[in-house]
């Protein structure tokens, strides 16, 4: 069976991928992991999680289009297929469930 | 043209292009030009590169890496098939494989006995529970600025002033080892033996809770709480006890520095022989100056007699430094009395025990250890080591790469059925790590075997402790395997270097690797042996040349027997501090020698006998610091070695006098001495003539000079001739010397001995030849001289592989040309020289580089002895003539049947 869990560095991936849409490849994930938490990611680091999320079923990917920037070369875009979306919710659920029942959240909540 | 700067970095991308996996390589290159334009734009084109070549690196992840790659090395199967190729190619050729395998085995077998020789020297003292806190006071000597000498012994009272007034001083032990003999005996049963000084030890009663000696019988912290306490060594409790209990019972001894009757409170279990402190006796240091002749220790407060070894043990917090500077300045407020008049400065430092047995060579005050470890030796034996493993190594290289011929077909069949070249490359160095593999275990054993063998010839205890250390045989196999890679790796490129074409069309010679490269290492293998040629023999022409010397004084024919330490009757010395006592004591001992003297004299075979308290050979004499003429200021005087001996020395040991007269009868003992002409120089006398009637002062009493001899060998000739002073003195000799006869032996024994027993009951008879006694001194030299024999030996075997491999090679490379010289009418003595021409090239050229180096190497070994043989013209020739005669023989059976084989075979076969 596959592993299907989330680990906190794939949510994020997973979320970015979500969040760029068309734009979601290698590069432009790993930069926007580093604009949205300020901490620095290679792309093989992030490149190697897309792939992982692919085996693992939670991503498809398909070759885009050749950009002059890239020297002429395509570019893999990614896509959150359906189980992404699902474990992104479970996932999502789980936390707002264990919030809520956290004591401190009311005190703190004013 | 793209601007240089704005491209990213070259090789960065080729390499990522031959890591990544194909199907990866555009996107990965795409997203990565992206980053390195973005990076460019924020920053500067280097950090861009920088981050490309950082980014690059990130990829290497087993994901992004191309299966083609690597995945053989992940290949069982291939694996597999390597090994039983490797396997059957060994088996195929029996005699290859057993002189491949044999000669690596013996290399590394060599390698690793000598690691465990290195192990247990350079282990020694590590057994005790803090030894690296553990610390010996060494003191140098200063006297008007000038070195006077360094050595161990320290005065009493240092180590307990340091541990009062010294921060970081935790506790101390001192050990004394007695300069004088002692007879000890077991009253119940009578076993009554002379035992030597160095073995009667003193020590703090805290030496054996501080030091590791395990007690077999008795407590640690009590045994040495008595006066009278003894603890023995467990060969010591089965000489004299036999298989009775020795607890409780007493001993007697006689001289050693402190006569009495003494209880065993202890049984030692056998010293460990990497300890450099060896004793057999060992007795509370009160003993020594409350009974012993260490009255005067406590007379003078304990800071006027150096006797004493001390111990410090040292908090780990506390720099040895800082303790020296305190201990100086103990010396200086404490010791000012006895150092301030005649000059002198006592600076000290601090030994770390681990280092005393390998690193007290250069104390030229005597030491009380005497097991000590030669550095230097050590170190030759590594390199040795490292050389032996390096020639193996290359002669693995060269039996391979010469086995190319018979296997250039087998690389061309697999070549033409599709086998990359870095398959085979693989196929050969499986059979390289293979091989190297088999070779160790092989070693392994050989070395199981001969160690023991070492050890006993060494009398060391080489156990196999270094083989019971795992990180050892990490050590070894890492070592085994990057030696396989490195001497596999040139056969492997060589053998996958060949086209299949050539090989299989029968013409596989000319691809045989590059000849040169071989012919080099087999040039340094017979530069390497030279070297170990030479080096044996400057070490047995340095002993012989030490025996045949001119030792100044004769030792043949010469039976000494130990002096009697037992007198019963006559006056008693009851205080050994009372000099009326001692007077009438000396003075009937003195009378009893003479009449000894008188009685055994009568026998026809004996024609001199002496009394003396050292032997040639021996270095118990005593060594005084600060003699000088009589009237100079203290300090002017000189180092010089006083020997008490008796009426007719000189005569006994041929000693030549050159000036003055032997001692007679009348003088008074320890009044006058006989000097040599050494002395002379050093005290400044001019010449002998001037010296006769001169006075002598030191700290002791004031001498005058009745004699010079000429200068003389009285030890290993290691060292410069030294001041002697021959005291005259003999009553309670240690030592008795005959100048015998050697026609009947036993019967002049005999007679010794009914007089002997009849002068001295109660002492054992106990009597040695000088010669054999005086030629132990050299016995660490040939010890030395035979290993690196047979390490030679064994070198010159293993070189010896590897020349009859490339004249095998060289034969079967030529062996059409050898048929065509043949059919054209040449002789078989043509060929030979043919075939031997090339390595006699190889072995002239090792000849000259060999020179310089052993002509440094030479001298620098030679360096350690004052008196040393000259390197001559002998030290190259013979090297050279004996690997000469040593190569023909390995070669000529190889040469001569090809040589003589007929050449019809060899033009056929086509």
């Amino acid at each position: 069976m596959k592993e299907t869990r989330l680990g906190e560095f794939e949510e994020i991936i997973l979320l970015l991928v979500g969040i760029l849409e068309d734009d979601a490849y290698a590069f432009k994930i790993a930069e926007e992991f580093e604009s949205q938490t300020g901490k620095s990611v290679s792309i093989g680091a992030t490149h190697s999680t897309l792939d992982r999320l692919c085996t693992k079923g939670f991503l498809s990917s398909e070759l885009g289009k050749p950009t002059a920037v890239r020297g002429g070369r395509r570019k893999r875009i990614y896509t959150i297929s359906a189980t992404g979306q699902r474990a992104l919710i479970a996932s999502k659920e789980l936390r707002t469930s264990l919030w809520n029942q956290y004591p401190a959240l009311t005190k703190f909540a004013l | 043209m793209v601007d240089k700067k704005h491209i990213p970095p070259k090789l960065a991308k080729r390499l990522l292009n031959w890591f990544v996996r194909d199907d990866l390589a555009e996107e990965i290159l795409g997203d990565l030009e992206e980053k390195f334009h973005e990076v460019e734009k924020r920053k500067s084109p280097f950090r861009a590169k920088l981050d490309y070549w950082y980014q690059v690196f990130h990829y290497l992840r087993p994901f992004a890496m191309g299966k083609s790659r690597f995945n053989i090395s992940l290949n069982y199967g291939m694996h597999q098939s390597n090994f039983k190729i490797g396997y059957r190619n060994l088996a195929r050729n029996k005699w290859y494989s057993l002189l491949n395998i044999g000669g690596l085995a013996m290399g590394m077998g060599v390698c690793l006995v000598i690691c465990q020789y290195v192990h247990f020297e350079l282990n020694h003292d590590k057994f005790h529970n803090d030894f690296q806190n553990t610390y010996r006071i060494i003191v140098d000597k200063t006297q008007n600025g000038v070195n006077k000498g360094a050595g161990p012994n320290t005065t009493y009272a240092l180590g307990e002033k340091a541990l009062d007034e010294i921060p970081g001083v935790e506790h101390y032990v001192r050990f004394y080892a007695s300069e004088y003999d002692g007879i000890v005996g077991n009253p119940l049963n009578n076993r009554i033996f002379t035992e030597e000084g160095a073995d009667l030890a003193f020590a703090d009663s805290a030496f054996l809770t501080t030091f590791n000696f395990p007690l077999k019988q008795g407590d640690k912290a009590s045994a040495l709480n008595g006066i009278n306490n003894i603890v023995i060594t467990e060969r010591m409790a089965r000489k004299y006890f036999g298989t009775d209990d020795p607890m409780g019972k007493t001993l007697k001894i006689n001289g050693g520095s402190s006569s009495g009757i003494c209880t065993v409170t202890g049984v030692l279990e056998r010293l460990p022989l990497n300890s450099h402190l060896q004793f057999e006796f060992l007795r509370p240091l009160e003993n020594l100056w409350e009974l012993g002749n260490g009255g005067s220790v406590n007379r003078y407060g304990g800071w006027a007699r150096e006797w004493f070894g001390t111990y410090l043990f040292i908090n780990e917090d506390v720099a040895p430094e800082a303790v020296c500077q305190r201990l100086d300045q103990l010396i200086l407020t404490n010791k000012a009395k006895w150092n301030d008049p005649e000059n002198v400065v006592d600076k000290t430092r601090l030994q770390a025990i681990a280092d005393i047995h390998l690193r007290s060579d250069s104390f030229t005050i005597p030491d009380y250890v005497n097991n000590k470890g030669d550095i230097q030796n050590v170190r030759i034996f590594l390199v040795i080591a490292i050389f032996i493993l390096i020639i193996a190594w290359v002669n693995y290289i060269n039996l391979s790469t010469a086995r190319s011929f018979q296997r250039s077909k087998e690389v061309g069949v697999r070549k033409s059925i599709g086998a990359l070249r870095g398959q085979l490359i693989h196929q050969f160095l499986t059979e390289s790590i293979l091989v190297n593999l088999m070779a160790a275990f092989l070693a392994m054993g050989m070395a199981l075997i001969t160690i023991p063998f070492l050890g006993n010839y060494m009398a060391i205890e080489l156990g196999f402790d270094l083989f019971s250390m795992p990180h050892f045989w990490s050590a070894f196999f890492t070592l085994v395997l990057l030696g396989s890679l490195f001497s596999g790796l040139y056969p492997a490129f060589v053998l996958s270097s060949f086209r299949p074409m050539g090989m299989l069309g029968g013409n596989g010679k000319k691809w045989a690797g590059n000849i040169n490269f071989r012919k080099g290492l087999i040039a340094f293998q017979f530069l390497t042996s030279l070297l170990l040629i030479a080096g044996t023999y400057l070490i047995y022409d340095q002993i012989v040349f030490m025996k045949s010397q001119e030792l100044g004084m004769e030792m043949e024919k010469i039976l000494v027997l130990k002096g009697p330490k037992i007198i019963t009757k006559g006056p008693k010395v009851t205080d050994g501090t009372d000099m009326n006592q001692i007077r009438a004591y000396q003075a009937y001992s003195r009378s009893t020698f003479k009449a000894f003297k008188g009685q055994v004299t009568v026998h026809p075979s004996i024609s001199r006998v002496t009394g003396s308290y050292s032997l040639p050979g021996k270095i118990n004499y005593m060594t005084e610091p600060n003699i000088r003429k009589f009237g100079e200021p203290g300090n002017k005087g000189n180092h010089g070695r006083i020997v008490l001996a008796g009426l007719d020395f000189l005569s006994t040991y041929g000693l030549e006098l050159i000036a003055g007269s032997p001692f007679t009868e009348d003088m008074a003992e320890e009044k006058f001495v006989i000097i040599n002409e050494e002395a002379v120089h050093h005290f400044g006398f001019g010449s002998p003539q001037n010296a006769i009637q001169e006075k002598l002062m030191s700290d002791g009493p004031i001498v005058t000079v009745v004699g010079v001899v000429k200068n003389f060998h009285w030890d290993s000739l290691r060292e410069p001739h030294v001041p002697y002073l021959f005291s005259y003195g003999e009553s309670g000799a240690p030592y008795i010397s005959f100048k015998i006869d050697l026609s009947d032996i036993p019967e002049t024994l005999a007679h010794i001995k009914t007089t002997y027993d009849s002068f001295y009951p109660g002492n054992p008879f106990e009597h040695f030849f000088l010669e054999d006694d005086f030629n132990q001194q050299y016995r660490a030299d040939i010890q030395f001289g035979n290993l690196f024999l047979a390490f030679t030996i064994l070198a010159i075997l293993i070189a010896c592989i590897g020349l009859f491999a490339l004249v095998s090679f060289s034969a079967s490379l030529k062996i059409k040309e050898i048929g065509i010289r043949k059919v054209l009418g040449a002789g078989t003595r043509e060929i030979m020289l043919l075939l031997s021409r090339e390595y006699l090239v190889l072995l002239s050229i090792a000849a000259v580089f060999a020179i310089p180096l052993i002509l440094f190497f030479g001298a620098y070994w030679l360096e350690s002895y004052a008196f040393r043989t000259n390197i001559g013209w002998d030290l190259f020739a013979i090297p050279v003539l004996v690997l000469f005669v040593i190569s023909l023989l390995t070669t000529s059976h190889r040469t001569y049947s090809t040589a003589k084989a007929n050449p019809v075979k060899s033009l056929r076969s086509e």
